[in-house]
């Protein structure tokens, strides 16, 4: 099974190589939003912030090692999305990040998901120029709300099809990352209401370009990685996806 | 013998009383100590918080205004460039399509090799954190 994922992602990226090349991420930039969505998109992501808090306040009280668990996701939250990788894609080289929420939103839930996403953006916004504090709300919205329950719900539904740990782990990893880039698209393609341009059109434009360029192959590479991380924890303490309920006793951890 | 006993009862008794003090100060010093940590990440919190307070004003004093229109070509004359971050190439180019060009951030770290020092740093402290815990995690008995 190792061998085919193996040869599954060579000959994906040998063949990003091999085409002609154009290039042009997820956070969006100091100034590129109005006031007014500025203040919606604070509005809709605060309140997830907020039962984030909740239930890391709650769940620290029964699951044992909660809080370290927390503060490692939340570090590798912070460390994947503002990660430059270099990709050579459909239009030329670029660089670009993944996103961490998937891998965050399994183990830890997706509202705490939602909290640490927005601590890791706030501190990006604040120090590193990525992101911005305008468009903080914005931000936590696509990669921190709509990563974070994807992700989860994607992983829950891969279990139900009773799918190796692996592959839960897989597809929670890529498509929170496709949704987090959906998200970005909407909030740009949303720029363009009010000034003749078709929303839809604008929105499906840029998710296109996004997955064309790095984007795409990103989001397989992320979820390689989760799939990965969540076969290390059952592997070395399967005891912590138990508490957390993330697993069951007859979870199968790679083999079909 | 009788006396003998009660000695030895009496003994035992300030023995276990002695034991059970020392197990008291033992705790009572945990508490402290519990309490001591609590106080010092209260402060740690409050010196961060202080800390960006103290620079927001000047940095959104001295942050450059909204890029003009004919600037915009900073964002997009890095889509030519290679190993631009798409994060800028492609959000950068389509807010400026749609009229809502890119700014400056207010606190603006991208100057000379202040990003790169600051990326550094991130990543010591954010490998460092989950170094720390991931042994606490997954290696400590």
């Amino acid at each position: 099974m190792s061998k085919s994922i193996l040869f599954v992602t060579v000959t994906f990226f040998t063949s990003f190589f091999v085409l002609e090349n154009v290039v042009y991420a997820m956070h969006i930039t100091e100034g590129i939003l109005p006031p007014k969505w500025v203040f919606t998109w604070f509005a809709v992501s605060l309140p997830f912030v907020g039962i984030g808090t909740y239930h890391v306040k709650r769940k620290k009280r029964y699951v044992p090692g909660y809080l370290p668990l927390v503060g490692m996701l939340g570090a590798a939250v912070f460390v994947f999305s503002c990660f430059p990788i270099p990709v050579i894609a459909l239009n030329g080289m670029a660089t670009s990040h993944p996103c961490g929420t998937g891998m965050s939103a399994v183990l830890l839930g997706p509202f705490v998901s939602v909290l640490v996403a927005a601590i890791a953006l706030l501190i990006q916004a604040l120090f590193l120029a990525h992101g911005g504090l305008t468009t903080l709300g914005g931000n936590i919205f696509s990669m921190g709300i709509l990563g974070s329950f994807s992700g989860y719900f994607a992983f829950k539904i891969a279990q139900r099809c009773k799918l190796p740990l692996f592959w839960c782990g897989f597809l929670a990893g890529m498509v929170s990352d496709l949704f987090t880039y959906l998200g970005t698209s909407i909030e740009l393609g949303l720029l363009v209401i009010g000034k003749g341009g078709s929303f839809f059109k604008a929105t499906a434009e840029i998710f296109w370009v996004f997955m064309m360029t790095s984007q795409g192959v990103l989001c397989i590479v992320e979820g390689v990685v989760v799939g990965f991380v969540l076969v290390f924890v059952y592997k070395r303490r399967p005891g912590i996806l138990l508490n957390l309920g993330v697993v069951k006793d007859d979870t199968k951890p790679i083999h079909a | 013998m009788i006396q003998n006993l009660s000695m030895h009862k009496l003994i035992m008794r300030n023995h276990e009383d002695t034991k059970g003090t020392k197990r008291n100060e033992h705790a009572s010093s945990l508490i402290r100590a519990k309490q001591k940590n609590k106080n010092c990440g209260k402060l740690l919190f409050f010196l961060f918080i202080t800390f960006i307070i103290s620079l927001l004003p000047s940095a959104v004093l001295f942050a450059e205004g909204p890029l003009e229109k004919n600037d915009i070509p900073a964002t997009q004359k890095s889509e030519e460039e290679a190993w631009t971050g798409i994060d800028v190439s492609i959000v950068g180019k389509y807010a400026a399509k749609y009229g809502h060009p890119p700014r400056d951030p207010y606190i603006n770290t991208d100057q000379g090799d202040l990003l790169l020092f600051v990326f550094t740093v991130a990543g010591v402290i954010g490998g460092f954190v989950i170094g720390f815990n991931a042994r606490r995690l997954f290696y400590e008995k």
